[in-house]
């Protein structure tokens, strides 16, 4: 079946396979030319002019600056994947999904895009893009999702290869991480004051601008900021509307009051909106609780991963600047994809 | 003579750059080309692909997607069995054109 839907796409995928080719061939061009000592900008127009169909790069000079821009196809893939397993009312979208995967990558972003992200209360969820890897990009034998082993699996990443990206990708005018799905921080929470015993709950550390990113505003105090994710400073923490509900009684004073998750003190700061339930739009394993990703070392403990450039535990999602045009992404997906492995390797 | 016309002949240098290289992608194969030729033969980019996807048609190349040295992703081609072939009869075919030729610039 795989074998299948893999042949389907290379012939699908023909045509940007030679598109990619072309372009391949000016960056070794305009290279040549660079080491030849010719100045990049010229060198670039040389190999333009060299080659004859400026069409085919004029997108790919434009979008030079916008550094790391992958996308998300097969992290998409795995999550409908992940979503099917857990909501059975998913499931006509997941195949859906699948089925458009076969006609081609763009039609999936954008399908994935509406569906998907656009089931997030989030303000303008069009400008929203999951970053991760697909078939196109760093690998040299095509569509390895069938089998099972992520090989060059970027689609989850540390906290390095986070802090990396944000600090190099203009064309995101926000770029928030959160922990992936798998492995929530269990919390034994117990109330600031309470006598009962400490009750388990659903955790996750995302950063400071995760909630800007999303453009989700607080239905009761604030959410964080990036003032809240720098070590050092207070813990705090969000809650979500369903625990608030569910498990405070909608009481006014929790925000604001002192909680201890796994015995350390955390002041719950705001309350999230009723219809957000977090990045993945799974109700399944949805948090209860947001900790800035800073406060993840106090927690962990010497099982920390923030600092552990091996450990990769965070999706990324980012918020592309306005006037950034969508269909330049995937040229600057593979050309800044090949920068982006040069530099994870140098991490 | 069809296959002895200008096609044939880039067709020609591309099937002994890559006997004589093993695998190279497209850009390799136009430096090789202008290196070994002394820099006499520039081949126009604009049409090495479509003889490279062409030639890969006819069975005398195979390819795939490969990260460089520099871990750039780019196209590799390689010589298959049937492009062995097809480069001893390519030049035994582009001795006998050169020969032809030279042999009527000589009548007098």
């Amino acid at each position: 079946m795989m074998g299948r839907i893999r042949n389907l796409w290379r012939r699908k995928n023909l045509q940007s396979d030679i598109e990619e080719e072309l372009q391949s061939h000016l960056e070794f061009a305009a290279e040549g030319a660079v080491r030849d000592g010719m100045a990049a900008e010229e060198a670039r127009r040389t190999a333009k002019l060299r080659f004859g169909n400026p069409a085919v790069i004029r997108e790919q000079t434009q979008e030079a600056d916008a550094a790391f821009w992958l996308e998300g196809l097969l992290r998409d893939i795995k999550f409908a994947l992940r979503q099917m397993k857990h909501s059975p009312g998913f499931s006509a979208t997941a195949v859906l999904t699948l089925a458009l995967g076969i006609g081609g990558i763009t039609s999936v972003f954008t399908l994935v895009q509406q569906v998907m992200l656009r089931m997030l209360p989030a303000a303008n969820p069009q400008q929203l893009w999951v970053i991760g890897d697909y078939s196109g990009c760093c690998m040299s034998s095509g569509y390895t999702q069938s089998n099972g082993t992520f090989q060059n699996d970027w689609t989850f990443f540390s906290w390095e290869a986070y802090q990396l990206f944000r600090g190099h990708t203009p064309a995101f005018g926000q770029l928030a991480a959160f922990q992936i799905g798998e492995g929530n921080a269990e919390l034994a929470v117990r109330r600031g004051g309470s006598r009962s015993p400490a009750e388990s709950r659903n955790g996750e550390y995302v950063s400071g601008n995760f909630f800007q990113t999303l453009g989700i505003a607080a239905w009761r105090g604030r959410l964080f900021t990036d003032a809240d994710d720098q070590q050092g400073a207070p813990s705090v923490a969000v809650m979500s509307y369903h625990a608030w509900q569910g498990q405070y009684g909608s009481d006014p004073s929790v925000v604001g009051s002192s909680f201890a998750f796994d015995g350390h003190p955390f002041t719950v700061v705001g309350i999230t909106p009723p219809n957000f339930y977090g990045a993945k739009v799974s109700m399944g394993d949805m948090p209860d609780f947001w900790m800035p990703l800073a406060t993840e070392p106090m927690m962990a403990g010497p099982a920390s991963r923030l600092k552990n450039p091996a450990a990769a535990w965070l999706d990324l999602i980012g918020r592309v600047r306005p006037g950034r045009i969508r269909r330049n992404c995937r040229r600057s997906c593979r050309a800044n994809c090949r920068s982006g492995s040069q530099a994870m390797q140098a991490i | 003579m069809a296959k002895n016309d200008l096609q044939g002949s880039l067709d020609l240098l591309v099937l002994k750059t890559l006997s004589q290289r093993g695998r190279l992608h497209g850009y390799g194969i136009v430096l090789h080309i202008q290196q070994a030729s002394d820099e006499l033969l520039q081949v126009e980019e604009g049409s090495l692909y479509p003889a490279l996807h062409r030639m890969e048609q006819n069975g005398w190349l195979s390819s795939e997607w490969a990260l460089t040295d520099t871990g750039r992703r780019a196209k590799y081609y390689r010589l298959t069995m049937k492009g062995r072939k097809q480069l001893r009869e390519a030049e035994a075919g582009f001795e006998q054109l050169v020969k032809g030729i030279r042999t009527m610039l000589r009548y007098a």
